[in-house]
This record gives structure tokens, C-alpha cells and sequence, in this order.
């Protein structure tokens, strides 16, 4: 459990997936791309969770970090449903998914 | 069971009661009963009741004297944890205090009351808001009589407010007419100013002579008096004051004694707060009589003498108070000098006639004051009443207008004189024994206190201006052959309802001056060893004869003035021409006053709501222009583009990141961390 | 079957009737009167049944129909449902229940989307009622901004002619200043140690908090709730709020609203931070005489009866801080049975103002005069509330105000002459205000003008009764409010 080269494997790779969804997210103009990149750098987060759950000393304690990472992952796929149903509005209303073309954010 | 005298004294919250019962039917239903004078009747009816219940109770206090009867109710109470000022928690009590002195007030109130009610019945019939009027007489005598069966100071405070917020109304009774708004505005302002010291020295009191309650916490201070006819001082059974507590709190009792003073001084219109006293006759004459003549403006005097017990302990405050007194008495004289208004004339003898009793309580006669207010209330209703039978015949108050008025009004007339002659001092009258009484009790003190001298002779002195004024009032309605403006109504004397008490009080005026001699009735003047009941009879002949003197030369110098309808004219460049100014404009006393509460305080006021407009709020509307414009600037980094927006968000991460990793740490560092 | 205490009852019944008259259309009044005639019932039904231990076995406060439940429950955080009332609470809940009613009869007639205007006043009570009883930060805290929304939208859409700016202003105070309250009543969480937001959990260990964290917490509150009080210098967003919102709304804001601040600042702030609150008692003293003194001259000088009952308000409300910074059995007394006077009395005043701009179409009172002949019962009513105001006998406030200048005397001694020489301005302005408005010749007032309609005098009516009736017998309520754990462990 105290590995240090499983934790510096773990880490390393919950960062690797964060600055790949940070890059597509920064790149990326395509809405579902965008939308692919975020989940990408959530399931960082979710790594996170679930691996420094198993570092607590107790049952109750451990919970929590696992119950956080189920709760991210609902939340996640609420947002990809929000997010799909942006995109299928805003194909309709400008014929286009690029995030570059809209403005509509601004008051 | 056999129910006694003193069974009796348990009922007395009968009394206000009676009043209140009549305050709420008359308040309630009173203008659906037009054939019973909006509900006079029945004020009049329930009052008749509750005289009988208050001469009873009085009665019994003569019957079974020195009899103390004390129920008290708990008005609110709090819990005590064992520490701190009170360890048991306090309460405030409210309660019927039946002791010789109230039972004297009762006489005086209820009876007074019962014939200012019946009087207003011929009196008032033409005025409209009748419902009105009996409604907030009946509040009156409620809190007049719940004061003066007060058991502790504050209920005696608390019904002391309401007796002054009925005059209020009162006074205001014609409110359409602007002077007597702002005449019943400035009453209730200047004793306001009295009630707030009052108000601290209740604390003070409260706190030095604090008793324990019916249920262990500690209770508003009752009246000594209260204690069971035991002596105040340290006798055994007794309060347990020692002189030794009394000197430990010789300050604050003092500075007490001078707010119970200020008090006193507001509501019995006592230099310098007097100056409501004559403008409140604004009101209808029967509640200036009631009111500011036998029963309100005693009730400072009666305050002074129910806490003579604490406040005598302390020279200062005697001294004070006869200084307040004893210049009173020769002060409102003076201006009643000058009066044409005949009601102002009497208004001032109030005022001028309270610092007599005043001056008696603060050279340590509180029975020889409360003797004083005892014969004034009966005297000075009289005269009131007759002149509201005057005014009421002709429908003025000038005196210069009036004149010959004792042909067509002989009864009314007789019963003015009779009070008359009571208040200015000549025998048998009432009015003499008691002046008598004050003065020379005070004359008998000014070898052990010569300060006292210089007011002892200006209330001899007011005793020429006493009679000079009432004589001068008396001659120029009364006497000659006809009224001096034709225009005036053809008088006439008025209805029964009005004579009757007219004839009642005009015998009062009379013998209530010897009725303390009867050993049943000077036992209301009997308090025990700590009061000195007062020594009825010419205790100092050279004193009652001088003053006797000086009555008498009041009255011829009115005579020659002013008998058979003549009218002295003060010659146009005679030296008293300024001094008759001054007094008409009152010693400018009424417009300094005005200056400094309409334009000095509203001044500050306006200066205080320019501060709160463009200082306190423009700060804030400042920040606010601030604001506004910092966030003009930063909406222009909302694009809409939502790439812009991540690259915030990464960016602000990044430069989060910075800062814990890397900034902070060495922050840190070069603080020695 | 789930057993409910009252208190859980009774907010269900407020939710479930603010929901109901939203959706009720035409008939939103009747609902909103039969909700409020509910809620009425079930105070009376705790104002009879309020009785039990203060204390419990192992010393720590105890509170009334006190029910909990856990909500939020971590190893390093407890967030509970947690609702209980005692002595300082129930008389504010009884003040809830009454203004709710009164403020119902009164607008009973509301023409503009009653069915929005009833629901916001059901969501005002609903949400002072909860800051009343709640027990816990986070409802505490949720209640508390629940009230400020409803508020918002009365004054930004039934308001005057600034409605606009002063629904703003009210809103950007009162948020700014719940932002502080929030900060400084995590702080107090977090610093004590008690892995809870529970006030019965924090009790003990925020009250043992060293002295230097207690006097900065309890500045942060203190700022939190005094905006609300108003206390001087942040008030002036009160007259603004008065003046442009609705008679109703102006009855709750200063019936309901100004009395969270000065609840808020007993229970979470006098009761948890007692030390904060003694050391730094100067500065209150300080601000609640400015308050007292600052509140009656303005009142002195204002032309529009609102603004002056407003001002009056300040004043009022910072006796009401004097009494709480006295730090006394007696003060805490006095401070609630002030609280509670001030909210009946402020709301007839603030009806009368109403009711005479209805009336006369304006509230000047330089230039209506005279109207008692005209207005007898709305006169009348216009009496009672001033002398009230203004501490007379056998009156609500006198009783209220003479608790807290005897605990100010107790404490600070001479200091008592500079609120009590203020009342002689109190009563000047009142008396002012009567004597231009409602005596002397009739002046500025309509031939058409007729007296109060039914509504509106049955509505002043309950509250004059009221008046009288804690006037004459304030035991009623005080047996109540010495019922307090922390009251009664004070000196």
C-alpha cells in the first residue's frame, strides 16, 4: 500500500490525464471534443478519490473518498447530458458546432 | 363574618377601577348615548360611586388610624442565578397603598373629581367630542388615583406618566385650535423634562433602598410609609435605615433628592419648568380646575412629601427645595399681577400657591405642604369653577371686558369671592390656616437655617400679591355697573348642575381649613414619630399677624385700584412701565424656551439630516460610483467565446498553483517560517 | 407513522402554505389568512405548552420542542436539521405569527398579482420564523437569506418611484453584511473545534474560545447583524427601504427584519462569544448611544411620516444594543421585550403612514394637517402608536424601556441620562408630528377623503389591542423570556 512508486504511478498518471483534458480543452474547437476533454480531466479527480480512499486509516473515513468519487462521476454524466443537449441546440441554431463561432455567452 | 373598617382598605383598587369601567363605556359606546350627555351621566354616576368608595376607605383610616394596608401584585419578575446586582431576581410590584396621607389624597381626588363631572354636565353641553371628554376625564381620575394609592415609586412613576398624558389630551381638547395644540405639546415637553429626572432618581432609590419582594427578589422601593406604621429609622421591627447607611450614600442621595426635585418641579410647574402651567389653559376650565388646579399639579408636591422621609436626610436638597418653593411663590405672583385673562390669573395663583406647599415639605413639614394642598385643592377648584361659570355666561376670559358682572351673576359671584378671600389668607377662611401654618413652621426653622431667610420673605411677600391679584380680578369682573364692552351676552348665573358643586366647594373653602382640627380627621395627618403631623392653630402669633397685615393691604390696594368698575391705567411713561413688560411677556421665560427647542434643537436636527444625506450616505454612494466603474472595466473581459474562458480558468489554476507552490513557501521563508 | 414536533409542524405548515398561495390565483388571500390563522394557532398552542428543564443532566443548555436530525454528517463536519425555541426565541416566533396576520388583514385588498404579493409575505414570515428556531448555521444561515429575496422583489415591485434604487441598496447591505456574518459564524465553527454546525454542539467549545479569537469573531458578527439592526453609521439604507416599500413590506422590514439582527446578535453572537462581546462592550455602548441619539434627531427634522417612524426605528434599535451590551440577565430582557414592543408598535406606525398616503395621497406632514375631524379612528390609531413609541404607561414599551435603562443604570451608571434625556426628543418629534398632522385647522386634505376602510382598522385594531394588553400585563411575555439557558446564567 505505501509504495512510493505505485503512488508516484498513480499521481503521474491522474496528472497526465489532467494536463491531457487541460490541452484539449484549450485546444480544441469542435463543442464534443471539448466536451470529451473535460470528462478526460475530471477522471483525474475521480482517480484521486478512489486512490487516497484506500490510504484511510477506517472504515467510515474511507467511505468518503470513494462516495466523493461516485458522486463526480454522476455528476459528470450530468454534465455530458447538459453539455449534448447544448450541442444539439446550437447545431440547430447556427449549423455549426465550433465554439469559436458563438458568442452567446455575453450579455 | 363581620366585615370591619380595615376589610375595607383591601378593596381600594375599587376606586381606579370604578374609573376605568367608566373610561371604557364612555370611551366605547359613549357617542351612541346623545340623551346622557355622550356618556357624561355615566361618568358622573360611576365618579359619584367611586367618592363613595374613596370617603369610606378614608373613613375607615380615621376610624382605625395609623393603619397601614399594603396589596401588592407582582407586575413582572425575573430569576436570579446567586450572583450579580440582583442574586434573586427582581420584580416590580404594583399595589394599593391605604395609609392616612393617601386616604387624605382620596378625599381630594374623588371628591373633586365627582364635582368637576357633574359641573362639566351644564358646562360642557355645547361642545362637540363630548364622548371624548368624559372618556379621557375618567382615564384621568384612574391614574390620578392609582398614583395616589402607589405603594412604591415606580407605579408612582408609571401613573404619574398617564396623569400627564390625560392632561395632555386635555389641554389639547380644542385641537383644531392651533395655540391649544402647541399648549398641550409644551406641557407635556417640559414636564417630560422633569419625568426624565424623576425617572433617575427612581433608579437611584430602587437601588439604595431596595426591598425584598413577596417572593425573595428584590422589589421596587416601597414608600416607607408602607412599612407597617414602623419607623424609618433603625428602631427595632423597623426598616432598619441607619443614619450610618444613610451617610455612606450621602451623594447619590443627594443628587436623588435633586432629581426627585426636577421631577416635582415639572409636573407641580415649579420654577423653572412652570411655564406650561398657563399656557395649559387652553383646556376647558373644568379641567383646569380638576387637573391644574386640585389634583395633578399637587401630585409633584405629593411626591415631594411621600420621599420627604429620604430626601430630608440631606441639606442640599432642603435647601433647594425651599429655594424652588419660596422663590415660586413671589415669582408666578408677580405675573399674575399684569393678567386680563381672568383663568391666567388663576393659573399663576396655582403655580405661586404650589411653592407654598413646596417650600412647607422642603423645611421638613411634608404634613404642613400636604395640609396647604389639602385646603388649595378645595379654594382653587372654586375659583376656577366660578370663573367657567363667568366665561361660560359671557364667552370671554378678558377681564377687561368684563365688569358689574355681580348684579346679573350674584351666586357665582359670592362663591368667587368666598374663594377669594380662602386664598388670600384672611380668617376663618381655609385658606388662612394653612398659609398660616406654612409660614410660620418655616419661620420657626430660620435659627437653625438662616439660609431659608431670603425665600421665607418673598413668600410673605407674595402673600400682599396674593390678595392683590385675586381682589384685582374679583373687582374688575365683578363690581361696578355694567360690562365694559357692550357686546359681551346678557349673563346670568348657570344651571343647577353647575351650582351644586359651585355651593359644595364654596363651603369646603370655608371649614376645610378647621376640619384637621377635629382629632377623627388630623388623624390623616398622623404618620408616626418620623413626620410631625402639623401643629393645627396660631403656633407664631407675630407671624400670622403680619402676614394677616399684608393680606389686608393686597385687598385695599386692589380696592382703591380697582373697585366699583374703575380701571388703573399705568401711565404711559412711568418707570413700572418696563417692569410691567416684563411680566406680560412672562420674564421672557417662554420665548427663551421656545428659542431653544424650536430653533436651537430643529437647527441641529436639520445640521444632523444634512450630515446623514451628503456625508454618511454620499460615502457610500461615492464607493459606489468607485465600484461601478472598476466594473465597467472588467466586463470587457466577458468575451461570450467560450475558449476565453477556459484559458481564464487554466490560467487563474496556474497561477493558483504559483502561488502555493512557490510564492507562498518563500513569503514564508523570508519571514522565518 | 413519523412523529413531527411542533416546530417542524409549523414550518411545513408555512412552506406548504407559501407553495399553496403562489398557485392560488384569485383565492391566494383566503389561503394566505387561513395559513397565517394556522400558524397563529400553533404559537398559541407552544406559548401554552412552553415549559421544560433549561438545563440538561450534564449542564448544557437545553431548548423547547427541540428536535434534530442529522443532514450532513462527515468526520470533520456535522451539518444537523436542529430546531428548538426558549425564551429568547418564542416571543420573536410570537411576533412572527402576529405581524404575519396583521400584515394579511391589512393588504387583504392588494389589487396588484396578489398572488405574488401574498406568497412573498408568507416567504418573508416563513424565513424569520426559521432564523427564530433554527439551531444550526447552515439553516440558520439559509433562512436568513431566504428572507432578504422576498423583501427584494416587495419593495422592487410594489415599492414607489425610487423602488428600484432602494431595493438595491437594501439588498446590497444586507448581502454584504450576511457575507461578513458568514465568515465570522464559520470561523467561530471551525476555531472551536467542535467538528459541528450545530449551536448546541458548539456551545461549550465556542464559548471557551480564547479571548483575542472571541473579540474578532464577535466583531465580524457584530458588523453581520448590526447592519441589520441599523446601528449607525450603516443605517441609511433603512429610510430608503421604508419609503419606497409597501405598507406591507415596511410593517415586516421593520417589524420582523430588524429584529433578526438583534436576535441574531443574542443567540449566536452574546450567547456563543460572551467574552468577545465584554471586551468589547465600549465600542458597543459607543455605537448604540450614536444610534440613539443620531435616530431621534433625525427624526426631528424629517417631513415624511415614514422617514421619521424610520428614523425613531434607529433610535429605538439602538436601545435595544445598549441593553444586550449591558451583558445582563435584566438586559437580555429588556432587549427582547423591546424588540418584541418595537415590532408591534413600528408596525402600526408604519400602517398608519400607509393608511394616511392612501388617504391623503400624501405622507407630508407639513402639509396634511388638521385631519382628525376628517380621520377620527385613523387619528386615534396614529395616538396610540406615537405614545407608545414614545414609552408612555401601561403601553408596550414602557415596560420594555424601563428593564433596559435600570440594567444600563446597573452597569454604567450615569451614563443611563444620555438615552434618557433622548427621550425628551422622542417626544418631542411625536408630538410634533401630531400636533402639525392631526390637530390645529384641516390643511391639504381631500373633500373625498373618507376614514380607514374595514381592513385596514381591524388590522391596526389587533396590534392597538395588543399594545394595551402587554402594557398593562408585560408578565405575559417576560415569564416568557426569563425562560432563557444563557439569560439566566447571567449575572
Amino acid at each position: 500500500m505505501t509504495d512510493p512508486f505505485a503512488t508516484a504511478g498513480f499521481l503521474g498518471l491522474s496528472g497526465a490525464l489532467l494536463v491531457i483534458g487541460l490541452f484539449g480543452i484549450l485546444t480544441r474547437r469542435n463543442f464534443i471534443l471539448l466536451l470529451i476533454s473535460i470528462e478526460i480531466a475530471i477522471n483525474a479527480a475521480v482517480l484521486n478519490f478512489v486512490y487516497f480512499a484506500a490510504y484511510a486509516p477506517s472504515a467510515p473515513i474511507a467511505l468518503e473518498g470513494q462516495s466523493a468519487a461516485v458522486v463526480v462521476i454522476a455528476l459528470a454524466a450530468t454534465e455530458i447530458a447538459v453539455g449534448l443537449a447544448i450541442v444539439l441546440a446550437l447545431n440547430r441554431v447556427r449549423g455549426s458546432i465550433n465554439v469559436a463561432e458563438s458568442s452567446e455567452l455575453k450579455l | 363574618m363581620v366585615f370591619g373598617w380595615a376589610d375595607l382598605n383591601g378593596y381600594a383598587f375599587l376606586v381606579p377601577l370604578l374609573y376605568v369601567l367608566s373610561f371604557v363605556i364612555v370611551g366605547l359606546f359613549g357617542h351612541r348615548l346623545p340623551r346622557a350627555e355622550h356618556g357624561g351621566w355615566v361618568a358622573v354616576v360611576l365618579a359619584g360611586l367611586a367618592m363613595v368608595v374613596g370617603v369610606l376607605i378614608a373613613v375607615g383610616e380615621m376610624v382605625n388610624p395609623n393603619t397601614w394596608t399594603d396589596t401588592q401584585y407582582v407586575w413582572l419578575h425575573t430569576v436570579g442565578n446567586g450572583t450579580g446586582t440582583f442574586p434573586h431576581g427582581l420584580e416590580l410590584i404594583m399595589g394599593t397603598l391605604v395609609d392616612p396621607i393617601s386616604a387624605l389624597m382620596l378625599i381630594v381626588v374623588t371628591v373633586v373629581g365627582f364635582l368637576v363631572l357633574l359641573y362639566s354636565i351644564g358646562y360642557m353641553h355645547q361642545d362637540r367630542g363630548l364622548a371624548r371628554y368624559y372618556a379621557e376625564l375618567s382615564l384621568f381620575l384612574t391614574a390620578m388615583t392609582g398614583l395616589v394609592l402607589a405603594d412604591n415609586l415606580l407605579q408612582f412613576f408609571l401613573f404619574w406618566e398617564l396623569v400627564g398624558v390625560c392632561s395632555y389630551f386635555l389641554i389639547g381638547f380644542y385641537y383644531e385650535r392651533p395655540s391649544a395644540a402647541s399648549a398641550a405639546k409644551e406641557a407635556f415637553i417640559v414636564t417630560r423634562v422633569g419625568d426624565i429626572m424623576f425617572l433617575l432618581g427612581v433608579f437611584i432609590y430602587f437601588y439604595v433602598f431596595a426591598l425584598v419582594g413577596p417572593n425573595g427578589g428584590w422589589a421596587a422601593n416601597g414608600f416607607a410609609f408602607a412599612l407597617g406604621g414602623h419607623p424609618f429609622l433603625n428602631a427595632p421591627g423597623g426598616y432598619g435605615v441607619s443614619l450610618l447607611f444613610l451617610n455612606a450614600h450621602s451623594t447619590i442621595l443627594t443628587v436623588a433628592g435633586i432629581m426627585i426635585l426636577g421631577g416635582a418641579a415639572g409636573k407641580s410647574a415649579q420654577f423653572p419648568l412652570h411655564v406650561w402651567l398657563p399656557d395649559a389653559m387652553e383646556g376647558p376650565t373644568t379641567v383646569s380646575a380638576l387637573i391644574h388646579a386640585a389634583t395633578m399639579v399637587a401630585a409633584g408636591v405629593y411626591l415631594l412629601a411621600v420621599t420627604s422621609i429620604f430626601i430630608g436626610f440631606t441639606p442640599t436638597d432642603s435647601l433647594a427645595i425651599v429655594a424652588i418653593g419660596g422663590f415660586t411663590t413671589f415669582f408666578a405672583a408677580t405675573m399674575a399681577v399684569v393678567q386680563p385673562d381672568i383663568k391666567r390669573v388663576i393659573a399663576y395663583s396655582t403655580i405661586s400657591q404650589l411653592g407654598y406647599m413646596v417650600l412647607a415639605v422642603g423645611a421638613g413639614f411634608a404634613m404642613v405642604g400636604l395640609y396647604h394642598l389639602f385646603t388649595h385643592a378645595f379654594f382653587k377648584a372654586l375659583l376656577f369653577l366660578a370663573a367657567g361659570a363667568v366665561i361660560h355666561a359671557v364667552g370671554s376670559q378678558d377681564l377687561f371686558k368684563m365688569g358689574g358682572l355681580g348684579k346679573s351673576m350674584r351666586f357665582t359671584s359670592i362663591a368667587f369671592l368666598i374663594g377669594a378671600l380662602s386664598l388670600s389668607g384672611i380668617p376663618p377662611f381655609a385658606g388662612f390656616w394653612s398659609k398660616d401654618d406654612v409660614l410660620s413652621q418655616v419661620y420657626g426653622t430660620l435659627g437653625t437655617h438662616p439660609a431659608y431667610w431670603p425665600f421665607f420673605l418673598l413668600a410673605l411677600a407674595a402673600v400682599f400679591l396674593t390678595a392683590y391679584y385675586i381682589f384685582r380680578a374679583w373687582f374688575l369682573a365683578f363690581s361696578g355697573d355694567h360690562p365694559r364692552d357692550p357686546n359681551l351676552p346678557h349673563a346670568h348665573d348657570p344651571p343647577w348642575t353647575m351650582r351644586v358643586p359651585l355651593l359644595v366647594l364654596s363651603g369646603f373653602a370655608i371649614v376645610a381649613g378647621v376640619l384637621p382640627y377635629l382629632p377623627a380627621f388630623g388623624k390623616l395627618f398622623d404618620l408616626g414619630a418620623d413626620v410631625p403631623p402639623p401643629p393645627f392653630g396660631f403656633s407664631d402669633a407675630l407671624v400670622s399677624v403680619v402676614s394677616f397685615g399684608l393680606a389686608l393691604a393686597g385687598f385695599l390696594t386692589a380696592y382703591v385700584l380697582w373697585s366699583n368698575g374703575r380701571v388703573y391705567a399705568l401711565p404711559e411713561r412711568s418707570p413700572a412701565q418696563p417692569v410691567r413688560q416684563l411680566l406680560l411677556h412672562r420674564y421672557y421665560f417662554k420665548a427663551g424656551f421656545d428659542a431653544l427647542g424650536l430653533r436651537g434643537i430643529y437647527l441641529l436636527s436639520r445640521i444632523a439630516d444634512w450630515v446623514d444625506q451628503y456625508v454618511i450616505d454620499g460615502t457610500i454612494r461615492g464607493l459606489e460610483r468607485a465600484f461601478g466603474g472598476l466594473s465597467g472595466r472588467a466586463r470587457r473581459m466577458q468575451s461570450g467565446m467560450v475558449l476565453d474562458y477556459a484559458t481564464f480558468v487554466v490560467g487563474g489554476l496556474l497561477a493558483l498553483l504559483l502561488f502555493v507552490l512557490i510564492v507562498g513557501p518563500y513569503v514564508l521563508h523570508l519571514w522565518g517560517g | 407513522m413519523v412523529m413531527i414536533g411542533i416546530l417542524s409542524f409549523a414550518l411545513i405548515t408555512l412552506v406548504a402554505g407559501t407553495l399553496a398561495t403562489f398557485v392560488a390565483g384569485r383565492y391566494a388571500r383566503y389561503v394566505a389568512l387561513g395559513v397565517s390563522l394556522l400558524f397563529l394557532f400553533e404559537v398559541v398552542y407552544m406559548l401554552q405548552a412552553f415549559s421544560w428543564p433549561l438545563f440538561g443532566a450534564n449542564g448544557a443548555p437545553q431548548y423547547a420542542f427541540y428536535e434534530t436530525a442529522p443532514w450532513v454528517s462527515l468526520s470533520w463536519l456535522k451539518i444537523n436539521y436542529a430546531v428548538g425555541v426558549d425564551g429568547v426565541s418564542l416571543p420573536f416566533v410570537l411576533l412572527t405569527a402576529i405581524l404575519q396576520i396583521a400584515t394579511v388583514v391589512y393588504t387583504f385588498e392588494e389589487k396588484k398579482n396578489p398572488a405574488a404579493w401574498f406568497g412573498l409575505l408568507l416567504l418573508t414570515c416563513l424565513g424569520s420564523f426559521g432564523v427564530f428556531v433554527s439551531l444550526d448555521i447552515l439553516q440558520f444561515f439559509l433562512f436568513w437569506e431566504a428572507v432578504l429575496i422576498p423583501m427584494f422583489f416587495m419593495i422592487g415591485y410594489w415599492g414607489g418611484v425610487r423602488r428600484r434604487y432602494a431595493a438595491l441598496k437594501f439588498f446590497i447591505y444586507t448581502h454584504v453584511a450576511s457575507v461578513v456574518m458568514l465568515v465570522s459564524l464559520f470561523a467561530l465553527a471551525f476555531y472551536s473545534h467542535a467538528p459541528s454546525f450545530d449551536f448546541v454542539d458548539l456551545y461549550a467549545p465556542a464559548r471557551s474560545l480564547a479571548t483575542v479569537t472571541q473579540v474578532f469573531i464577535f466583531l465580524g458578527l457584530f458588523f453581520g447583524f448590526g447592519v441589520k439592526f441599523p446601528i449607525v453609521p450603516f443605517h441609511t439604507w433603512l429610510p430608503d427601504a421604508h419609503v419606497e416599500a409597501p405598507t406591507g413590506g415596511s410593517v415586516l422590514l421593520a417589524g420582523l427584519l430588524l429584529k433578526l439582527g438583534g436576535y441574531g446578535l443574542i443567540r449566536w453572537g452574546l450567547e456563543l462569544q460572551p467574552q468577545g462581546l465584554e471586551h468589547l462592550s465600549p465600542l458597543l455602548y459607543a455605537i448604540a448611544f450614536a444610534s440613539i441619539i443620531w435616530g431621534a434627531f433625525l427624526s426631528l427634522s424629517q417631513r415624511d411620516l415614514k422617514r421619521l417612524v424610520a428614523y425613531s426605528s434607529i433610535n429605538h434599535m439602538g436601545i435595544v444594543l445598549l441593553a444586550i451590551a449591558v451583558y445582563s440577565n435584566l438586559g437580555i430582557l429588556a432587549a427582547v421585550l423591546l424588540m418584541f414592543a418595537h415590532g408591534i408598535v413600528s408596525a402600526l406606525l408604519f400602517m398608519v403612514a400607509g393608511s394616511v398616503h392612501h388617504t391623503f395621497g400624501s405622507r407630508d406632514i407639513v402639509t396634511v394637517n388638521g385631519i382628525t375631524p376628517k380621520t377620527p379612528v385613523l387619528s386615534t390609531m396614529t395616538m396610540v402608536g406615537a405614545l407608545a413609541s414614545l414609552g408612555l404607561p401601561a403601553l408596550i414599551s414602557f415596560p420594555a424601556e424601563f428593564t433596559a435603562f435600570l440594567a444600563t443604570w446597573d452597569r454604567i451608571g450615569y451614563w443611563v441620562l444620555v438615552p434618557l434625556i433622548m427621550l425628551v426628543v422622542t417626544a418631542g418629534f411625536y408630538l410634533w408630528m401630531m400636533q402639525r398632522m392631526l390637530f390645529g385647522p384641516m390643511r391639504g386634505v381631500p373633500e373625498d377623503a373618507h376614514d380607514l376602510p374595514p381592513y385596514e382598522a381591524i388590522a391596526m385594531g389587533l396590534l392597538v389591542a395588543l399594545i394595551v394588553l402587554y402594557g398593562i400585563l408585560p408578565s405575559l411575555l417576560t415569564n416568557i423570556i426569563i425562560q432563557s439557558p444563557t439569560a439566566y446564567g447571567l449575572p
